[in-house]
C-alpha cells in the first residue's frame, strides 16, 4: 500500500523546489537565513515598539503585526502552501547563530519526549492571551515575543537537536497540526533512490569525506527519516534534508490535503498516530481551542463571564477564565468525544478502549479546527490587512523622520460583511474535511458497518461547526484592528 | 495526474477567491475620521463605520492633564452637508473596555452622501465639540453576492471531496473488493 502511494506521489506531484526562481531560492544553502533576517528585524522592531511605543494597541507595531498580520499570514500560508513559517522562524536565527559557539551535549529528558509539555504551553498561551488582554497590550505582547526568543535560545543551548521546535514551541505545535491540511509536504521524490542510499545523510547529516565524524551539513534535527516520513507532523520545513541529500532526492511536493490524517502507518519520528495519545490530545486542544479562542472574541463571552463571576461571587477574572477554559478544553471534549467513542465502541466490531477509540478518531477534527482558526484569524487579517502601513508610518514619525509620510489612518482592509462570507466558507470547508476524514477512518477501520461508526463522529463535527457558525453570527469585537475592545 | 489537476484547481480557485473581492467598492471596517485631536481638555479619536442605514461611531477619549469627568456625556450629531435634513443627535454609550475609554453611538444615514458629523462632549466641568465630514457608503451585499462569494468554496469542497473519495477507493480498493 505504501509503495502504491509513493509511486502515485512520484508521478503526479508538483515539486516547489523544481519551479523556476522559487525552487532555486529555496534550495540555496543560505535561503533560510535570508528569509529569517527580515522577520528577525521586524520582530526586534515589534519588541522595541511594544516596550517603548504607544500604549494604544491599534497604533503599536507589536500588537498590530502580531495579532492581525502574523496570525493571519500564518494560517493563509498553511492553507495555500505548508509550514513555511517554521522555515522562516526568526527565533531560530538567533538560536542557529548561538549554536555556532555553543554545542549542547544533553538530550531532552526521555519522559518529556512527547507533546504533553507543549500542549500545556499552548493552553497557557491561549489563557494568557485572554487573561492579559494581549491583543490590547503592546507591552505584554512584546514580552511574549521576548520569551519565545529566550525559550528557543535557552532550550536549544542546553539540549541537542531541535528540542525547542519538536517538544516545546506552542506555535510549532499549532503549525504541525494545521499543516496536515496543507497542500504541500517535504517528501522524497523517488523512493528507489533511497533504497540504494547507504549514507542516510538526510537524517545523519552530510559528513566531510576526509573526516567522517565532522558534520558539514546537518540532517533532520527532528528525527524525521525521509524515506519513512509521512506527512507534515513535526516537520519544520527547515530543508536541512534537502541540503543534506547527496542525490537531490527531497522536494516540497503537492499532495491531497488532510489525507495523511486518514492513514495510520508507522511514521518516522512520530510513531503510529493512533497510539500517540499526546498527539491526539494536541489535536483536541487545537480543535476545541479554536472554538474557545473565537468565542472569546464575541460579545456574549462578557455576559458569560459576568454571570460566572456572580455565580462564584468573585470579582477577579482569573477564576472565571480558568473555569471557562476548563469547561471548553477539558469537560466539553471529554464529554463529547467520550459519547462519540462510546457509541463507536458499541457498534464496532473492534475491541478498543474508549480512550483508544477517541484517540484514533480525534484526528478527524483537524480540518474543522483549522477551518475555525482560519475563519477567526482571516477575519482580523483581511479586515485590517493595510493597517500596518499607518502604524509603521506613525512609528517612523515618532523617530522624527518623515520619510514614509504622515500616517494614513484610513487604510484598513476588506469589509467585515465580505470577510464574514469567507469565514462561513472556511468553516464549511473544514466541516467537509472533517466529515471526509472521519468517514475514511471509519471505512478503513470498519469493514462491516463503517456508516454506523461514522455517524457519531459526523454528529460531533456538525455540532462543533454549528457552534462555530453561531459564534460567527455574534457581534464581533474588532480587537486590535481599530478599537481594541474586549 | 489527478492530484496535479486537483491541486492546481484548488489553488487557482482560492487565489481567485481572495482577490476577487478587492475589486469591489471599499467599505471596510471602522476607520478613523480623526486621531488624537484636541477638543477642549480632551484628546479625541473618532472611528466610524458609516453604512447607509445604521452607522457606527466610536469615540475614544484620553485625558490630557486630569482624569475624565465621571458625568461625561458624548453625543454624535449628523446632518447632510446639503442641509436637506435638520441635524439629529444620538447619544453615545460608554463601553467598559480595558485600558481604554470608548463611547459607541449608532446613528442613521438615510442616503449615500456626505454628512457633517458633530462630536459633542458635555460634563459639569465644561462642554466641547468638534466637527468632521464623512461619506456614507452602501451597506453591502445581497443574496446574489452571497452566492457569488460562496461558489468558489463550494467548488473547492466538491473537488476536494471527489479527490478524497477517489484516493480512498484507490487505497482501500483491495480491502473492500
Amino acid at each position: 500500500m505504501l509503495q502504491l502511494d509513493l509511486k502515485t506521489n512520484k508521478a503526479a506531484s508538483i515539486d516547489l523546489l523544481r519551479l523556476p526562481l522559487l525552487g532555486g531560492l529555496l534550495k540555496w544553502r543560505h535561503a533560510r537565513t535570508l528569509l529569517q533576517i527580515p522577520l528577525f528585524v521586524i520582530a526586534v522592531a515589534m519588541i522595541l515598539h511594544g516596550l517603548f511605543g504607544p500604549v494604544l494597541a491599534p497604533r503599536n507595531l507589536a500588537t498590530t503585526l502580531t495579532w492581525i498580520h502574523f496570525r493571519g499570514a500564518l494560517v493563509m500560508v498553511l492553507l495555500f502552501a505548508g509550514n513555511f513559517f517554521c522555515l522562516t522562524c526568526p527565533f531560530m536565527l538567533l538560536r542557529n547563530l548561538t549554536r555556532k559557539f555553543v554545542h549542547p551535549v544533553r538530550n531532552w529528558p526521555r519522559r518529556l519526549r512527547n507533546k504533553w509539555f507543549s500542549i500545556s504551553l499552548f493552553v497557557v498561551v491561549l489563557f494568557v492571551y485572554e487573561w492579559f488582554d494581549l491583543w490590547a497590550s503592546p507591552w505584554w505582547t512584546a514580552w511574549l515575543i521576548v520569551m519565545f526568543f529566550a525559550g528557543a535560545l535557552v532550550i536549544d543551548s542546553i539540549f541537542k537537536h531541535a528540542t525547542f521546535c519538536k517538544f516545546v514551541c506552542p506555535i510549532g505545535q499549532f503549525n504541525f497540526v494545521a499543516a496536515t491540511v496543507s497542500p504541500f509536504e517535504v517528501a522524497v521524490r523517488d523512493h528507489d533512490v533511497c533504497t540504494q542510499c547507504r549514507t542516510k545523510d538526510c537524517i545523519r547529516g552530510a559528513r566531510a569525506p576526509e573526516a567522517p565524524l565532522v558534520v558539514i551539513q546537518r540532517g533532520c534535527e527532528l528525527a524525521l527519516f525521509q524515506p519513512r516520513k509521512v506527512g507534515n507532523l513535526d516537520c519544520t520545513f527547515c530543508l536541512d534534508c534537502v541540503q543534506a541529500c547527496p542525490y537531490d532526492n527531497v522536494g516540497i511536493m503537492s499532495r491531497l490535503p488532510a489525507e495523511e490524517l486518514v492513514r495510520d502507518p508507522l511514521r518516522s519520528g512520530v510513531g503510529v498516530l493512533s497510539r500517540r495519545k499526546d498527539l491526539s490530545a494536541l489535536v483536541v486542544v487545537f480543535a476545541f481551542g479554536a472554538l474557545l479562542n473565537a468565542f472569546a472574541m464575541v460579545s456574549p463571552v462578557y455576559v458569560l463571564e459576568q454571570r460566572l463571576a456572580n455565580l462564584f461571587a468573585v470579582t477577579t477574572e482569573l477564576p472565571v477564565l480558568a473555569f471557562i477554559f476548563a469547561l471548553f478544553l477539558i469537560a466539553e471534549p471529554v464529554l463529547l468525544l467520550g459519547i462519540a467513542a462510546w457509541i463507536t465502541r458499541s457498534v464496532s466490531s473492534k475491541q478498543r478502549s474508549l480512550v483508544s477509540t477517541a484517540a484514533r478518531y480525534a484526528y478527524a477534527l483537524v480540518p474543522l479546527g483549522f477551518g475555525i482558526w482560519l475563519a477567526h484569524y482571516s477575519f482580523h487579517f483581511l479586515t485590517g490587512v493595510f493597517t500596518f502601513i499607518p502604524v509603521t508610518q506613525a512609528a517612523v514619525a515618532e523617530l522624527g523622520s518623515a520619510i514614509v509620510g504622515q500616517p494614513r489612518w484610513g487604510l484598513t482592509g476588506m469589509a467585515p460583511n465580505v470577510v464574514q462570507l469567507f469565514e462561513f466558507g472556511f468553516i464549511a470547508l473544514g466541516l467537509l474535511g472533517s466529515l471526509l476524514v472521519s468517514y475514511s477512518i471509519a471505512a478503513t477501520e470498519e469493514l462491516v458497518h463503517p456508516v454506523r461508526v461514522f455517524v457519531p463522529w459526523a454528529a460531533l463535527s456538525l455540532l462543533l461547526a454549528a457552534a462555530a457558525f453561531w459564534v460567527l453570527l455574534q457581534p464581533m469585537e474588532m480587537r486590535g484592528v481599530v478599537l481594541g475592545s474586549g | 495526474m489527478m492530484r496535479l489537476r486537483h491541486a492546481s484547481l484548488i489553488h487557482t480557485l482560492l487565489v481567485v477567491l481572495i482577490f476577487v473581492s478587492t475589486t469591489r467598492a471599499h467599505e471596510g471596517p471602522p476607520y478613523p475620521l480623526f486621531v488624537d485631536q484636541f477638543v477642549g481638555s480632551y484628546s479625541v479619536s473618532v472611528w466610524t463605520d458609516p453604512d447607509v442605514g445604521d452607522a457606527l461611531f466610536y469615540v475614544i477619549l484620553s485625558e490630557q492633564h486630569q482624569p475624565l469627568p465621571l458625568d461625561l456625556r458624548v453625543q454624535i450629531g449628523v446632518q447632510p452637508v446639503s442641509g436637506r435634513l435638520p441635524e439629529a443627535f444620538y447619544p453615545a454609550e460608554r463601553e467598559n473596555l480595558p485600558k481604554q475609554v470608548q463611547y459607541k453611538a449608532q446613528v442613521h444615514f438615510d442616503a449615500a452622501e456626505h454628512w457633517r458629523v458633530r462630536v459633542r462632549l458635555e460634563s459639569a466641568s465644561g462642554n466641547a465639540e468638534t466637527t468632521a465630514t464623512v461619506a456614507a457608503t452602501p451597506p453591502g451585499y445581497g443574496r446574489w453576492d452571497l452566492l457569488v462569494y460562496l461558489v468558489p468554496f463550494l467548488a473547492v469542497g466538491i473537488v476536494w471531496g471527489v479527490a478524497m473519495v477517489r484516493r480512498f477507493r484507490q487505497r482501500t480498493g483491495d480491502k473492500h473488493a
